[in-house]
């Protein structure tokens, strides 16, 4: 690591000014379980450490008078897999649960995740499956960003050197009558090679009034897929397999083709069981 | 005998064969116990290393002068001025040193991680800092990562220096087998099965990282190195050897070792690196290596590529197998050329294959140096050779299980000598062999998408190796005064157990109770020589030079007392800490009152009696060197492994599951059953690895890019299967005196065979390189989707060779000026 | 340089230290307590694990600034007793050292029953993992009285193990767990599944 100095305010306001004084060398950490990995091995060396810990306000999960769930960016994974969260939001709880490990989990926050834009963290991928909306703070004012928008590559994000990501917000239960998330890793704790993410509307029939497919891994960021709301599950897999990685000769990536088109197939499909059943 | 103790010490039954709770625990349970990094001395300052980034490549310039203006720095060390002052190590090839290593690359770097340059300061980001102010010119040239590229005429030359004894250009060395004739083996046999076999890089990735403290006092001159290491001799006599100093000088303090897997089993760089320094300065220089500095510059076992033939005979008897093999040996070898040697000696193992014909290339490449790792080179040569048999298997009709029971070792009489020179003392392998199948339920029909296979090896328990021609372990044994024992031995246990192991050997030897023997920490100014831990010698080797020494230290008790209680020795038995007259146990003399004759009223021992209570035994395997054709019996004993896999493969992922598995092993006499039990787990743990994730991964230019437990698939707790299926058929030893056999390494040696054929036997693809990743399963279904095919044989579908190479077919030599008048024994390959 | 202070323990730590120092080192070199092991500094090996207001972390990726003020348990502050010095060797003391196998239960005067679950049932070989593993174990068990030995193989998916293949650790997990629920000791058997090799 290289020094540092280490500056710890209580507001985000505060932050927000301290990111403005100290310029591009000022960082902010929250959990820091993607950033220290960087700082230790020096390939990142920061000037100066804006510590979100002692920000009041921003971990917890709160709800809006319409139902849009608004998760602080400081809230821990284990935070959220320990609240009680309804409808298709516990699907949340689920992705906070299963991946990294049980003492990772108790430092990793879910506003880290977003803006270390790691295109194999499920955080991001599940954020832009479920058409999320980024809370950004800034000097300048406040913002917010649909998730999809957030995320411009790896490790890229749209967030200015003087704002900090203050929330990430579901859409209201309704939005969606069905969510599903899967994932491919190698080990528990690894990241997932390929994730792929179903919401799905009901419609008056049989046939759903919407779907949002989304598939994550194989690409820089998260890649929505325009697949028709009636499509089964081997369908819209050999939608996503033909669109997401079209030109598949080498092993790797002929394999990630393969987890995209599996990964979408049981997607769909459970989403479209669970939306039978609701 | 007025006290009543709760629990008298000492007392039989033995413990030699029961599951004594081990007394290393408490230490390691509590966070108490000490390693390398956990030393604080004081004075200490800290080293880095400063390695190469790219994998080949010739060294313009090292400047470190820019290093020693940072501050906190005190000294800077490169290659250069060490030229000529230090003396290269490496490996001991047939009694000849071929010095391939030095602290710092000179004129050339042959492999990423490679030192360059090293910096000591007073902290360790300090030394970080110094590293990053060195000043390196490096002019890169082209990468060999591939083996078999390396063999080509036109290949890079990777060791530029040195001249070989029976190598040229990249080829280290060159290993031949002719037992037999194989030719007429397959002239006669019913089905000749051929296949090329690659096997990965693996690492040891012990938890506890390598390092050390080096420790100069410049008063004595005494260099003391506490090293997380395997061996302290062979670190002492090296270190000596290379720095120039009488070997008195050097001691080397072992301190707990986090495991080593034959990983720590040889001197590395920072161990002379973290000496200099310390030489330089007068401080305690401490170097502890990080965990992408390991991946990248420790040793690695040896990835192969095997062109490996079965011969058999319609009845299913092996007649006869053929290998022409690539061994890996990356850029430099300490123990790298040994591991194809023994590897194939005893991977022919548990068949007595009466046609043997094995060549190989010991090449190198630019990439990390190869060597030991658990199971050194046998999983290799099992993972051909297992997989072949069931190949023939399957061509001639005939069911795996039978073909292997057709050919497992199960003489009339023992010892049986195999072909190959084996000396089999005593083996249960066919009762292993069907007890595991039957775990599995063999004949039982397969799920759609599972299968089972099996796989059957042995596992040298001690070894003779063609640069070493010794093959020993000692102990000293001290009667304290106070009727306790020490046990010194140089023999470094790093999770094998040995403080408990050889306590147990004692307390049975002198009815000692177990809670009064300790083992002294392995120091090379106390303990007696011994070549270390590795080859699975602890218990059978070390075992024995214990039970020696405790038969010495005994008889020397039972005169003393004979001659105190005026009675014949053979009239006394010893337990509960006593020695007493037979039928009389709870009468009789402490062990403490006679360790203090001994000592402090010497007039009282018998007459001529030599005072003190100490004895040391030395025992070396009465095993034979390596012949000329590559026969030998390399092993004291050897120990059995049978194993049966139950694979599910998950066809929409390719994730290769294995649902159950059973294990069953002759390790001869076990002195504890749950350590034992617990070798096995672990060994196949790591074969687990070595069959479904682990390698390392290059790019072209050499770089690793799975440096890191990150992206290195290391197996973890939810990837093993439940290993209830574990189970011994004993068939002790007769070679050793206590019947024990090797248990380190025999758990590995089948496991990616056998995994490899329950893949078979599941989706119809036979895998031919490793690790079984789930992308190259998953491809490999496509393709077989693709092809329409019932069987694949993937990547190498069918490699068009008809016969191992021959010596004529070698490449020619590419070194200039290497004009040595080549004087090789070969005979007619035909 | 930053003043920090941390219970560890129980005990007050406070130092200045350098803004860099990983709570790792702040255990390690502050409080000298190395039971705490860096086995990789990549937050994967879980050698580090150790407990900061009653959740584990991974300690090697966590900086001691980012934690002043917290509570922090280590693998020495699960036995306090234990860590008196022992090698007073006498003949009179010897027979109290050596505990036979069903003595070593854990007790609260003792060692945790996740540590005597690990000494019974041959958890350790090496040891270099072994404070990482007990201290996930002991957090998990604390919130999972019931687990499989599923549950308890992806409680410790973080924590390697290179030389027990981990059955011996899910083995003492479960034992520890049963211990930690009162429920009576089981008969004979020093350790769970693997007590009778059912394979020949």
């Amino acid at each position: 690591m290289r020094p540092f100095t280490w500056l710890a305010p209580d507001t985000t306001e505060e932050a927000v000014a301290l990111l403005r004084e100290h310029g591009s060398g000022a960082r902010v950490i929250a959990g820091g379980q993607s950033l220290l990995l960087a700082m230790k091995e020096r390939t990142v060396g920061p000037s100066h450490l804006v510590s979100l810990g002692g920000i009041t306000g921003l971990a917890g999960v709160t709800t809006e008078p319409d139902g849009a769930l608004v998760v602080g960016a400081a809230t821990t994974y284990a935070a959220l897999t320990r609240a009680a969260l309804r409808g298709w939001h516990g699907v949340l709880s689920d992705v906070a649960g299963d991946l990294a490990d049980r003492p990772v989990r108790n430092r990793g926050t879910i506003g880290g995740a977003l803006c270390a834009a790691d295109p194999r963290f499920d955080v991001p991928a599940f954020a832009v499956g479920v058409d999320a909306v980024l809370r950004i703070s800034g000097a300048g004012g406040d913002r917010t960003l649909p998730a999809g928008e957030f995320l411009l590559g790896n490790g890229l994000t749209a967030i200015g050197q003087d704002e900090i990501l203050t929330a990430v917000v579901l859409p209201p239960p309704a939005t969606w009558d069905a969510v599903v998330f899967e994932k491919f890793r190698h080990r528990v704790f690894d990241a997932a090679i390929v994730s792929a993410t179903c919401a799905l509307r009901r419609g008056s029939g049989a046939t759903p009034a919407a779907v949002r497919v989304t598939v994550a891994g194989a690409t820089a960021t998260p890649v929505v897929l325009a697949v028709d709301a009636g499509a089964t599950g081997a369908h819209a897999g050999e939608v996503a397999a033909a669109s997401v990685l079209p030109d598949a000769t080498d092993e790797p990536t002929r394999y990630r083709r393969e987890l995209v088109r599996t990964l979408v197939r049981r997607t769909v499909d459970r989403a479209r069981t669970q939306q039978g059943s609701a | 005998m007025t006290e009543t103790q709760a629990r008298p010490t000492g007392v039989a039954p033995r413990l030699v064969g029961t599951s004594v709770p081990r007394k290393e625990d408490l230490a390691l349970l509590t966070g108490t116990a000490r390693f390398v990094d956990d030393l604080r001395l004081p004075g200490m300052v800290h080293a880095r290393i400063l390695r190469s980034e790219v994998a080949h490549a010739r060294v313009r310039s090292i400047d470190t002068a820019p290093a020693l203006e940072v501050p906190g720095v005190l000294d800077a060390l490169a290659g250069a001025e060490l030229v000529g002052k230090v003396k290269p190590w490496g490996d001991l090839m047939q009694d000849l040193l071929v010095g391939d290593h030095f602290p710092f690359a000179t004129d050339k770097v042959l492999y990423q991680g490679q030192e360059l340059a090293a910096v000591v300061a007073e902290t360790k980001y300090q030394a970080w800092d110094g590293c990053e102010a060195v000043r390196v010119d490096l002019d890169e040239l082209p990468a060999v990562v591939d083996p078999e590229e390396a063999l080509a005429p036109d290949a890079p030359l990777v060791q530029e220096q040195i001249v070989y004894e029976f190598g040229e250009g990249n080829v280290f060395d060159r290993y031949k087998v002719r037992i037999g004739d194989f030719g007429a083996a397959e002239a006669g046999a019913a089905v000749v099965v051929r296949q090329r076999f690659a096997t990965n890089k693996q690492a040891g990735a012990a938890l506890d990282p390598h390092g050390c403290v080096a420790d100069y006092d410049s008063f004595t001159g005494v260099l003391t190195l506490y090293s997380s290491t395997q061996s302290i001799y062979m670190v002492r006599d090296v270190l000596a050897d290379v720095l120039q100093i009488p070997r008195t000088k050097v001691r080397v303090v072992v301190p707990d070792v986090g495991a080593g897997f034959g990983s720590k089993a040889q001197i590395f760089g920072h161990e002379v690196i973290a000496s200099l320094f310390s030489m330089r300065l007068g401080r305690p220089v401490k170097l502890v290596l990080s965990r992408g500095e390991i991946f990248r510059s420790g040793t690695t076992r040896n990835a192969q590529v095997r062109y490996a033939e079965l011969a058999m005979a319609a009845d299913g008897e092996i007649t006869g197998y053929r290998d022409y093999v690539v061994h890996n040996t990356g850029a430099m070898s300490v123990w790298g050329n040994q591991v194809v040697h023994i590897g194939t000696n005893v991977g022919m193992l548990p068949y007595p294959i009466p046609n043997i014909h094995v060549d190989s290339d010991i090449v190198h490449t630019t990439t990390a140096p190869g060597g030991p790792l658990r199971g050194f080179g046998i999983p290799q040569a099992i993972w051909a050779k297992e997989q072949l048999v069931d190949m023939a298997a399957r061509e001639l009709g005939l069911d795996p299980l039978a073909v292997r029971e057709r050919n497992v070792i199960d003489p009339d009489e023992f010892p049986f000598r195999t072909p190959m020179g084996h000396v089999i003392d005593s083996t249960s392998i066919k009762q292993c062999l069907q007890a595991s199948a039957e775990a599995v339920d063999w004949s039982a029909p397969r799920a759609p998408y599972e299968g089972k296979g099996l796989a059957v090896s042995m596992k040298y328990t001690s070894c003779r190796h063609p640069s070493l021609d010794t093959d020993l372990s000692a102990v000293r044994l001290r009667l304290e005064t106070d009727g306790t024992v020490t046990i010194y031995s140089s023999d470094v246990s790093h999770g094998q157990s040995h403080a408990t192991m050889l306590a147990q050997i004692v307390a049975d030897g002198i009815g000692v109770g177990i809670e009064k023997v300790s083992l002294a920490p392995p120091d090379s100014m106390t303990a007696p020589f011994g070549l270390g831990t590795y080859a699975s010698r602890g218990a059978a080797v070390l075992g024995t030079a214990c039970r020696l020494a405790t038969e010495r230290l005994r008889d020397k008790i039972l005169a003393i007392a004979a001659h105190v209680l005026e009675v014949g020795p053979e009239d006394l038995d010893t337990g509960h800490d006593r020695v007493f007259v037979k039928g009389l146990p709870d009468s009789g003399i402490y062990l403490e009152i006679i360790a203090a004759t001994a000592a402090y009223r010497t007039h009282q021992l018998p007459p001529g009696f030599e005072p003190t209570l100490e004895t040391v035994a030395t025992y070396d395997t009465p095993t034979e060197r390596e012949g000329s054709d590559g026969s030998g019996n390399l092993s004291v004993t050897y120990s059995g492994a049978a194993h049966a896999a139950h694979v599910r493969v998950d066809p929409d992922t390719g994730r290769v599951t294995v649902v159950d598995y059973a294990m069953v092993h002759d390790t001869g006499t076990v002195i504890n059953p749950l350590v034992v039990e617990g070798q096995h787990h672990g060994g196949f743990a790591m074969g687990l690895g070595m069959a479904l994730s682990e390698d390392y991964v290059y790019d072209a230019q050499g770089r690793q890019l799975n440096a890191s437990f990150k992206d290195y698939l290391a197996v973890t707790a939810p990837d093993v299967p439940e290993l209830t299926k574990t189970a011994e058929i004993p068939a002790p030893s007769t070679m050793i005196p206590g019947g024990q056999k090797g248990a380190g390494e025999s758990g590995t040696g089948p496991v990616p065979a056998a995994i490899g054929n329950a893949v078979f036997d599941a989706t119809g693809v036979r895998f031919t390189v490793l690790p079984i990743t789930p992308q190259r399963m998953l491809v490999a279904l496509r393709e077989k989707e693709r092809q329409g095919v019932e069987t694949l044989r993937y990547p190498d579908d069918m490699p068009d060779f008809t016969g191992p190479r021959r010596h004529a077919d070698w490449p020619s030599p590419v070194s200039a000026g290497a004009d040595l008048d080549f004087d090789f024994d070969w005979e007619d390959d035909d | 340089m930053q003043k920090v202070c941390l219970t560890v323990n129980g005990r007050e730590v406070s130092a200045e230290i350098d803004e860099r120092t990983l709570l790792l080192e702040f255990v390690r070199d502050v409080a000298g307590l190395t039971g705490t092991h860096n086995g990789c500094l990549e937050a994967r090996c879980g050698c580090c694990v150790i407990e900061v207001d009653g959740d584990v972390v991974k300690s090697c990726n966590v900086l001691a600034v980012q934690v002043d003020g917290a509570e922090v348990t280590t693998i020495e502050g699960l036995a306090p007793q234990r860590l008196a010095p022992v090698d007073h060797i006498t003949t009179q003391s010897l027979a109290g050292m050596y505990r036979p196998l069903e003595a070593v239960r854990g007790t609260p005067d003792d060692l945790h029953p996740v540590q005597a679950a690990f000494h019974r049932c041959h958890a350790v070989q090496c040891g270099f993992c072994t404070p990482g593993m007990v201290m996930v174990l002991k957090d998990y068990l604390e919130e999972n009285p019931e687990p499989t030995r599923d549950d308890v193989r992806r409680a410790i998916a973080g924590n390697l193990c290179r030389c027990t293949g981990y059955q011996h650790i899910v083995d003492a997990a479960m034992e520890a767990a049963a211990e930690l629920r009162g429920d009576p000791a089981p008969e004979g058997a020093a350790h769970g599944a693997t007590a009778a090799a059912d394979g020949g």
